[in-house]
């Protein structure tokens, strides 16, 4: 009834050290880094990039703000890199910073920036070429990008990290600093509330505009064993 | 018919809609679902908005590949950094150097002030350096210039009864009084 949890598994392994190519740990870039070895740093830098990019692009849908604030955690990452305990993972720590460093700017801008992410949604986000129809999927982004706006803060992130950026909650709990538990119990908040606004919303809609039909209008693959 | 453990099992029910559920849970969680329809509709509308969610999360990093790296931007910044940090790292003992020259000048001043409130030994022979003698300063030097009031202070006799502590003579001149004055005999 599930869905596997490849996806998970295989994001997982971007933020564990050594990568699966084999190459080179973390830890020992990080160790070459405050030596001052600069080629260390950039391994980490391109290891990381688009991982971060795609996650800042969730809260800023921005690409070139994405970018801006990608290269600004990489900056502080360099800056601070004395302060990371070795005997933590490097992934986490990273991402901690980066999205410290959006949900800032989200709260610096959410005024002017929500109505204009959505306006711009389009031409920043192009279509999935696997989608079979590109306006269709725009559709489902765009309601689901609304959903989300409708969560509070602290739930969002949670969600974004899990559902969108396939984090796994124990990864989420180092990026935000928090409890496992605590992730979880955000994590079916998170879930609920979404469930709520999107049922809400498809019902308001005419039936025909549905961008997602609802279960039992077509066989679903999540349904309970009974 | 809401149960009263149907709000435990709804944030499971979160759970399970995004595979976050351990096994044991999962089973316990399922069977409440078949016997209670209540859960069964929350459930339904949970796979709704779960797959919806998922869905949506292809495009983002698709973009994020696109993109060339951001390498090169960050090994600029790097550079100013270092350089940064560089030049930084004697301006950073400037601090303590000046507070450490700051604490030696206050010393010299310090010792300065302490040699000349020290009144020198030929000044504790000058008998008309009170009050009401006039003090004349000097523009060349600090030290103040002692200058007679009159002839007489001059006199040696004079200096030499300053030199004499008068309290003594005082007690004296008291026990006399007493002695010749209308308590005599008392």
């Amino acid at each position: 009834m599930a869905r596997p949890h490849t996806m998970s598994e295989i994001d997982t392994q971007s933020l564990e050290s050594p990568p699966p190519g084999g190459g080179v740990s973390d830890a020992r870039l990080v160790e070459a880094v405050r030596k001052g070895d600069h080629d260390a740093f950039g391994e980490l830098v391109k290891r990381y990039e688009g991982r971060l990019m795609s996650v800042l692009l969730r809260f800023v849908r921005d690409r070139e703000l994405a970018r801006d604030l990608a290269q600004e955690t990489f900056l502080r990452v360099y800056e601070r890199i004395e302060q990371f305990d070795p005997s933590r993972r490097f992934g986490p720590w990273l991402f901690r910073i980066g999205v410290n460093l959006g949900l800032d700017y989200m709260r610096k801008r959410k005024r002017r920036l929500w109505p204009l992410l959505f306006s711009e949604s389009r031409s920043e986000t192009p279509p999935d070429p696997s989608s079979s129809d590109p306006r269709q999927q725009l559709d489902l982004e765009q309601e689901v990008r609304h959903v989300l706006e409708g969560i509070p803060e602290h739930y969002r992130t949670v969600l974004v990290l899990r559902d969108l950026e396939n984090f796994s909650t124990s990864e989420i709990a180092a990026i935000l600093n928090r409890k496992e538990a605590t992730i979880r119990w955000r994590l079916a908040e998170a879930r609920t509330k979404f469930k709520q606004i999107w049922t809400r919303r498809q019902a308001e809609r005419k039936p025909g505009d549905q961008v997602f039909p609802l279960p039992g209008s077509e066989e679903s693959d999540h349904d309970v064993d009974e | 018919m809401w149960m009263n453990n149907c709000r435990k099992y709804r944030a499971d029910l979160a759970l399970l809609a995004g595979n976050d559920l351990d096994a044991a849970t999962r089973l316990e969680v399922e069977r409440h679902v078949v016997t209670c329809p209540e859960c069964r509709a929350h459930w339904q509308e949970l796979q709704s908005s779960q797959q919806a969610l998922e869905q949506s999360r292809g495009t983002a990093v698709v973009v994020s590949l696109e993109t060339s790296s951001v390498w090169v931007d960050v090994q600029r910044q790097i550079r100013v950094v270092d350089e940064r940090s560089r030049r930084g790292s004697w301006r950073g003992w400037l601090p303590a150097v000046a507070m450490a020259a700051a604490c030696l000048a206050v010393i010299l001043i310090t010792s300065d002030i302490l040699r000349e409130s020290t009144v020198p030994p030929e000044f504790t022979r000058q008998p008309a350096y009170s009050a009401g003698t006039p003090v004349s300063f000097s523009t060349s030097s600090a030290q103040p210039t002692i200058v007679p009031a009159s002839a007489e202070e001059l006199v040696p006799e004079r200096l030499e009864d300053a030199r004499v502590d008068d309290r003594p003579r005082r007690r004296s001149n008291r026990a006399e009084r007493l002695s010749n004055g209308p308590y005599r005999g008392f």
